[in-house]
């Protein structure tokens, strides 16, 4: 390649221009006397599929005339996955109390030592203390630094533009749609792993309530024992859904512990099945099908698909929850 | 500035036209000599990575993607939980930054998505004779509108060029914007409410909450001034930016504006404002946004740990002068004998900036740019430079600003352990071919 640029190069200008009219006649050309073929020093754009994404243009929404001024709906969250290894759901429940996990991946690689460092200014600095218990500390160090320091960094897979829990598009339909019960009252059956919304759970929703389900006191709510009761109350099932739905923003309490995250929506991250599958796993797992009312009816695609047609904020939802009696 | 731009733009297209075919002809065959690859190695097949280091960042802007938010054109993301999304380089070509591509850091992730007017008021207490609640109808009908152009800059803005690297927003050079901000001197407002003698400091707080308890700095974003800091009588209570609301991200109805100071101090969204008859102790202004109380706050990671470092609110220093490259971005190859013109823009919170120099060696020799419309002393100014590279090879643009207070970029950068203050020179490498 180089002797050929320099041979062009050493002969000037001159001979450059003999080539391009040299070249000019060797082209075949129709009878209209356009060229026929593009010439060979030409190469030709190729296309591919698009790898870096779009961003989508949101559909124009009106205002109404009133005193209220700001943006119609939530602000987007765009969190791609952490690392995978021990610790990791203790770091993305904990950590998010206060903040999305961008703020970790974010991080340039720092070493060991400012990562303890930071975890405990978080704890004493900031007040997670609050929220995150002494002996999760350990581990949530030991996973920033076995994953983000100069030595550790990216020798586990990020999956790039994943959600939250690093599962929204993963198929979760290998189940049949089935309910899990067909009685009502003590009479449903419990939930087990191999329930259809198991696995739905485990991927979105047991990073902050748990596998257990018990939550975790002061930071996230319990759904062991305490769901059933909301389902009870005299518009406790549409309110369930509108939580799945549309999200949770605002202090509730529940058992003398005040909670005052924020559940985000799901209506974009889930579809109707998984909604319904998810939300008959936590009615029924833990002993939960022990507190169900009489005649409960699980939840299908169609109810849920109805109940999206709602437009709800998390704080519409946080008075529908006040307006039950919690 | 417009004037300046048709200009070159005649100028540009007259050299087309003059040169056609010619131009055109050479520089095709100069593709099939020899650097027909350069089509095959991909602009668009890859992303960029997930995340750059130890080393500094080599980018103009941080690393994250492009993302879509309410009132904002696609912005880079950091994080999305609280809201921090940068500005990306193209737009700044020019004085004024667009509201809906201006940058938006928040420290806490309770972010207001709707303010109703009938029930805000901004309010005016502690150490004053008569406290004030003020409606935004009150602030337009009841004080004379006052405008300054001046720059919003993170104080964390360009971090990820630190070596080594910091903790923190690894912010590119895209946290900074320059606005004409219109609103209320809040001088006018504490001579209405009458400050007692017993005022220290000047609290402001905005809408934006946390999850954290009470009392944290995870729960409230407090920020101070002393009684008597000059800024004060500088400072405006701004209901427009641009001629326009501000967005809600960059701080609807009203935020503050403290010419030359970073943006730490630009409370979004600010409702209340506390005369204080004590210092603020709350952790925004006793532990966060410190820097070494050192010449041009500069000091090394060795004297941080063995703990000689003293340090001071970044509220003592104005943003210090500094220049951008907005184009040639390095996207585009140049070719030899068709003029390039560099643009771009400069600021100084110890301005005006009053010279800017363009170098096509990485800074051995100098030229004068052309400055743009002056704006103001605390306004983004624009420049440009035209050259015509002679011949092919890696050229090494680079700029620098001096200001009204004698200072001129350095070409190194410092570093502190928050990483703030940089202002290093900027370069960019342009690739040049022949004509042939």
């Amino acid at each position: 390649m180089m002797t050929k640029r320099d041979f062009f190069a050493g002969l000037g200008l001159a001979i450059a221009l003999v080539g391009l009219a040299s070249a000019a006649w060797a082209y075949e050309s129709d009878e209209a006397g356009a060229n026929l073929n593009p010439p060979d020093y030409v190469s030709e754009g190729q296309y591919e599929t698009g790898r870096l994404g779009e961003v989508d243009q949101p559909r124009p929404e009106g205002f109404d005339t009133g005193s209220s001024y700001g943006i119609n709906g939530a602000w987007p969250t765009y969190v791609p996955a952490l690392a995978d290894g021990a610790g990791k759901e203790k770091v993305q429940a904990y950590c998010s109390v206060c903040h999305n996990t961008t703020y970790i991946s974010m991080q340039p690689p720092l070493r060991g030592e400012k990562w303890a460092e930071t975890v405990h200014k978080m704890l004493d600095t900031f007040g997670a203390k609050q929220y995150i218990p002494s002996e999760a500390v350990p581990e949530i160090i030991d996973y920033l630094q076995a994953h983000y320091t100069p030595e550790t960094i990216g020798k586990n897979t990020y999956s790039d533009n994943a959600q939250g829990g690093g599962s929204a598009g993963e198929s979760t339909r290998d189940s049949a749609d089935k309910p899990q019960a067909s009685a009502g009252g003590a009479g449903v059956a419990p939930a087990d792993s191999d329930s259809p919304g198991s696995k739905i759970y485990a991927q979105n929703c047991a990073a902050c309530h748990q596998a257990n389900g018990a939550g975790i006191p002061g930071a996230f709510p319990p759904q062991a024992g305490h769901t059933p009761t909301l389902l009870a109350a005299d518009g406790g099932r549409d309110y369930l859904a509108h939580v799945l739905l549309f999200g949770l923003n605002g202090p509730i309490t529940i058992e003398g512990k005040t909670y005052n995250g924020q559940m985000p929506a799901w209506r974009a991250a889930l579809d109707d099945a998984d909604i319904a599958k998810v939300l008959n796993y936590v009615l029924t797992a833990w002993d939960n099908n022990e507190e169900l009312p009489s005649g409960f009816k699980p939840y299908d695609a169609a109810e849920i698909a109805a109940a999206r047609n709602t437009e709800l904020s998390g704080k519409d939802v946080h008075d529908a929850r006040s307006e039950l009696g919690f | 500035m417009k004037d300046d731009h048709n200009t070159v733009d005649l100028q540009r297209r007259a050299l087309l036209r003059g040169a056609g075919w010619g131009v055109l002809g050479a520089a095709a065959i100069g593709l099939g000599t020899g650097r027909a690859s350069a089509a095959v190695s991909s602009q668009t097949g890859e992303a960029m990575p997930a995340y750059i280091g130890p080393q500094a960042n080599p980018h103009w802007n941080s690393i994250g993607p492009y993302v879509a938010y309410p009132q904002k054109r696609p912005l880079l993301r950091l994080t999305d939980r609280p809201v921090q999304i940068e500005t990306p380089r193209a737009y700044f070509d020019q004085a004024f930054t667009p509201n809906d591509a201006m940058f938006v850091r928040y420290h806490l992730p309770g972010e207001p998505n709707h303010v109703d007017l009938a029930k805000w008021r901004l309010e005016i207490s502690g150490q004053v004779d008569k406290p004030m609640s003020l409606s935004l109808a009150d602030l337009l009908g009841n004080y004379e509108p006052h405008d300054v152009a001046a720059v919003l800059q993170c104080s964390g803005n360009s971090r990820s060029y630190f070596t080594p690297r910091v903790g923190g927003g690894q912010w590119g050079n895209g946290a900074m914007a320059n606005a004409k901000w219109t609103g209320v001197r809040l001088r006018d407002l504490l001579d209405a409410a009458g400050i007692t003698g017993k005022a220290v400091q000047i609290q402001f707080q905005g809408l934006d909450f946390g999850k954290g308890p009470a009392g944290y700095g995870s729960h409230a974003f407090l920020k101070s001034w002393d009684i008597d800091d000059p800024v004060l009588d500088k400072a405006i209570v701004a209901y427009a930016m641009n001629d326009a609301p501000l967005p809600m991200l960059n701080g609807f109805p009203v935020r503050m504006v403290f010419p030359g100071k970073f943006a730490t101090y630009w409370v979004k969204h600010v409702t209340w404002i506390r005369v204080l008859d004590h210092e603020d102790t709350n952790f925004w202004m006793a532990k966060a946004y410190k820097i070494p109380d050192t010449k041009d706050g500069a000091t090394t990671p060795e004297a941080v740990a063995k703990g000689e470092v003293n340090m001071v609110p970044i509220g003592v220093a104005e943003l210090p002068v500094r220049s951008f490259i907005a184009t040639p971005d390095g996207a585009t190859k140049a070719v030899a004998g068709l003029p390039v013109t560099a643009r771009g823009v400069a600021f100084s919170g110890t301005g005006p900036v009053t010279q800017v120099e363009f170098s096509t060696d990485g800074g051995k020799h100098w030229q004068a740019a052309t400055l743009g419309t002056d704006h103001g002393p605390y306004s983004f100014r624009e420049w440009h430079a035209a050259f015509t590279p002679d011949k092919p090879g890696e050229y090494r643009l680079a700029v620098r600003a001096t200001d009204a207070a004698g200072h001129v970029q350095p070409d190194h950068g410092l570093w502190n352990p928050g990483g703030y203050l940089w202002n290093k020179i900027e370069t960019q490498t342009l690739t040049v071919g022949p004509a042939v």
